[in-house]
């Protein structure tokens, strides 16, 4: 003898989500990404710059640097579908990125401000504040990376340089 | 009204035993045998010997000589080191412009970022020169 019949039946029953098969495992990526390799960003606010990859993500993103003093793209992440990776590489070896996982890049929480009449027709907004840690993370990462960087001739005027096709050239021809 | 002409003798390139012919822009090869009007019978030190047709070869300006009809690969072999058909091949300009296409099509990004430079200073060191001159 179990429970007593219950006095009321719902006229439908709750609907119960189908039990998925799908299961999430490591990220794979392709053998040309290696920390250290020159990436061209396809996609983006920074597309068609060259920049430096530093390390693979827990969301399955990469971690970039332009350097930022380079060209502009800061500590950033990256889709790694959205990637060109070159055959060049700098030496990543005495960078330290220990410190950067997906929690470094959270957004911040910012309380939702009433919407005022002011705001609507405002243009001014107020400058979004870059924090004091995130400055002195690129300072130091890109110390290191700047002088490998040195090290090869061109490199630097490379990085700065923004990639794009010309006349003539055949994205499925070309090698990277 | 009249314009000067000067007969010159014909000077083609013979299908012949011997006559090193380029396969598909890359694969050099000596014809050993003629089969018939359209075929012939190909070898190369670094190129299977087979029956090919003259359709899909281009011939050189290149002989090897006195080769015996339908030798067979180890002479081809010898004479070809013995004549120095690749070293006569590399030096000509067809050769070199076929290497440096195959180069050109090679290039890393990187690669083609220094060429673009230097074909810079290059046209600003002619311009230079240009306008002083």
């Amino acid at each position: 003898m179990s429970q007593i019949a219950p006095k009321w039946y719902q006229s439908e029953d709750a609907p119960v989500a189908k039990q998925t098969r799908k299961t999430a495992r490591p990220q794979k990526l392709r053998a040309s990404l290696v920390p250290g390799t020159v990436l061209i960003l396809l996609a983006g606010r920074f597309r068609g710059k060259r920049v430096v990859y530093l390390k693979n993500l827990e969301d399955n993103t990469l971690l970039v640097s332009g350097p930022f003093k380079v060209n502009g793209v800061p500590l950033r992440r990256v889709n790694a579908r959205y990637v060109i990776a070159t055959s060049t590489q700098v030496s990543v070896e005495g960078v330290d990125v220990s410190k950067f996982n997906v929690e470094y890049f959270a957004r911040e929480k910012t309380p939702r401000s009433k919407k005022s009449e002011a705001d609507l027709f405002n243009e001014a907004q107020p400058k979004k504040e870059i924090k004091a840690e995130r400055i002195a993370d690129q300072k130091s990462v890109d110390a290191s990376l700047l002088a490998e960087i040195k090290k090869t001739p061109l490199l630097k005027q490379y990085l700065s340089a923004s990639f794009s096709l010309k006349n003539g050239d055949r994205p499925h021809l070309l090698k990277f | 009204m009249s314009s000067y002409s000067t007969v010159k003798a014909a000077n083609w390139r013979f299908v012949e035993l011997g006559r090193v012919v380029l396969v598909d822009n890359k694969d050099l090869a000596t014809i050993v045998e003629i089969i018939d009007q359209k075929r012939v019978l190909v070898d190369g030190p670094k190129f299977q010997r087979q029956a090919i047709a003259l359709a899909k070869i281009v011939l050189t300006p290149i002989v090897l000589p006195n080769l015996p009809r339908g030798a067979r690969t180890a002479t081809v072999t010898k004479k070809w080191a013995a004549a120095d058909i690749d070293g006569k091949w590399a030096a000509t300009a067809w050769a070199k412009k076929l290497a440096s296409r195959e180069r050109r099509a090679q290039l890393s990004d990187f690669e083609r970022f220094q060429v673009l430079v230097l074909k810079k200073q290059r046209r600003f060191a002619v311009k230079k020169a240009v306008a002083k001159a």
